[in-house]
């Protein structure tokens, strides 16, 4: 029966034409889901750059005010205390019998402006960027230590393969930690570890103070939002942990990190 | 063409309780891996019924399996509809499955149980069936559409499955929706024979195919996600 034939010949031709359209649909819906993946992923990815440029702009704009408090402590707080140190010196000269507390107030200011300059040094990026890390560290911890009250120890592998940049914003973290420990955990001691593998490097800063509760955000204050900016401007973190003997702060930084 | 080959008996009669089967053991594995969604278990005894049906059919030999058929629309309607309405995560197109498999039962309470059926293989029910689940399909693409998930399309399940429906339904439609007419055009004796009796019978081994092709599409799917899970390197 010919017509039958035909007719059969027309139906199958339809199936494969409707199971065409079934595939097509499919292949059409996997592409289609693929691109808009891709786009989603582009969209974060930009998301992230711009985040990851806001972050670098006021962590630039901090350094700079650092710089800017560095250089009116040297210039102008400094002249003023070098001019009062001047003045002692004119009075106990001057005097024939000069009272002992006049070489004592000028041997004080003299102290005040040596740790002025140090402190105006650690604040000045112009200036940490001439050392590296492990050199800002030694004299930072020098600095702490000529108070007499906290010692502060340095363990460190002796170079550290961070480019100079990034070392500094390590540094800002390491300064930040440990002047949160002074300022809220009164401790006696600061140890700061540096270890390095091949692929970061991690810093630990362990002091002996108080402690706090770090699950307690409303004790995470603006220091601890610096450090982890900075952390995650390196594409690193910072992990604090604390007990009632004391507080310590891990800072882990890769260094194949893409700004 | 007509000569009943052993292959093309097989595709003819024993394709369609195969392809079933493997339906049913695709979730029977995915009830032993514990992923136990209600909608998942709603197909498995689908599956597994409908498996049961087939085989039996096939062993017991009847003068007419059209009373299978019609229970198997029955169950499909009722289980399909049951898996779009649980897949769903739109509260209209929840209800449009719900309308979709409450109007199929409608159907066969009408046709089968107060116009007491046809002696014919009803196929204009699984015209409606495959109408239904094409509807169904494609609000599930829409919904696709709308809410782009992060994870790829092919580690979904729901997605191999529903793509292995969509090549049966679509596949299959145009053969439902002649079925009925070419079986009443060979019936008056003038064209009864064995010759266009065996047409209507490879015809249906087409149909057998596509949902043959649909449950392989779907194992497919099963193997792919699985292996890429395992795989350490995904």
């Amino acid at each position: 029966m010919d017509i039958l034939s035909q007719e059969i010949t027309i139906i199958l031709i339809g199936s494969i034409f409707f199971f065409l359209v079934a595939v097509g649909i499919i292949v059409l819906l996997l592409i289609y889901q693929k691109k808009q993946l891709q786009s989603i992923l582009e969209k974060q990815e930009q998301q992230n750059q711009f985040q990851q440029e806001l972050l670098t702009a006021r962590l630039e704009g901090q350094e700079e005010t650092l710089n800017q408090v560095g250089r009116e402590l040297h210039d102008n707080v400094g002249q003023l205390l070098g001019t009062s140190k001047l003045l002692i010196g004119v009075v106990r000269r001057a005097s024939p019998m000069p009272a002992e507390e006049l070489s004592l107030a000028e041997a004080t200011v003299s102290k005040a402006i040596n740790e002025l300059r140090a402190l105006s040094k650690s604040l000045n990026k112009d200036w940490l960027e001439k050392f590296n890390f492990i050199q800002n560290l030694t004299a930072e911890a020098a600095r702490i230590n000529s108070s007499k009250d906290l010692n502060m120890t340095l363990e460190h592998p002796g170079v550290i393969h961070l480019p100079t940049e990034r070392q500094l914003v390590l540094f800002r973290m390491v300064q930040e930690a440990f002047q949160n420990a002074l300022e809220h955990g009164q401790p006696k001691q600061i140890r700061i570890f540096v270890r390095q593998d091949d692929s970061m490097i991690q810093v630990v800063v362990e002091d002996d103070g108080s402690g706090f509760d770090v699950s307690d955000s409303s004790r995470q204050g603006v220091g601890m939002i610096n450090i982890r900016n900075r952390a995650q401007s390196l594409g690193g973190q910072a992990v604090w942990q604390s007990t009632g003997e004391g507080t310590s702060v891990t800072f882990q930084i890769p260094f194949n990190y893409e700004y | 063409m007509l000569t009943d080959s052993p292959l093309s008996h097989f595709i003819s009669f024993l394709l369609e309780p195969v392809a079933y089967f493997i339906y049913a053991l695709i979730f029977l594995w995915i009830w032993r891996q514990k992923s136990r969604k209600p909608r998942y278990m709603i197909l498995c005894g689908y599956y597994l019924a409908a498996t049961t049906l087939m085989v039996k059919a096939s062993m017991v030999k009847t003068d007419s399996n059209i009373d299978l058929y019609d229970f198997l629309f029955l169950l499909s309607s009722i289980c399909l509809a049951a898996f779009f309405y649980l897949l769903y995560t739109d509260r209209i197109k929840k209800l449009i499955a719900a309308i979709i498999g409450g109007a199929e039962v409608i159907y066969f309470i009408f046709n089968n149980l107060i116009f007491s059926g046809s002696p014919l293989f009803d196929s204009t029910a699984y015209v409606i069936l495959s109408s239904g689940v094409a509807v169904m399909i494609f609000m599930y693409i829409h919904e696709l559409l709308v809410n782009i998930s992060e994870q790829p399309l092919l580690f979904s399940f729901d997605f191999w499955f529903v793509s292995g429906q969509i090549i049966y339904h679509l596949g299959s439609f145009i053969i439902f929706l002649t079925f009925n007419y070419l079986t009443k055009k060979i019936l008056p004796a003038e064209f009864y024979s064995h010759e266009n009796r065996a047409i209507l019978t490879k015809l249906w081994g087409v149909h057998n195919v596509l949902l043959f092709l649909g449950s392989l599409l779907t194992t497919g799917g099963v193997a792919w996600i699985s292996f890429h899970k395992k795989s350490p390197s995904s």
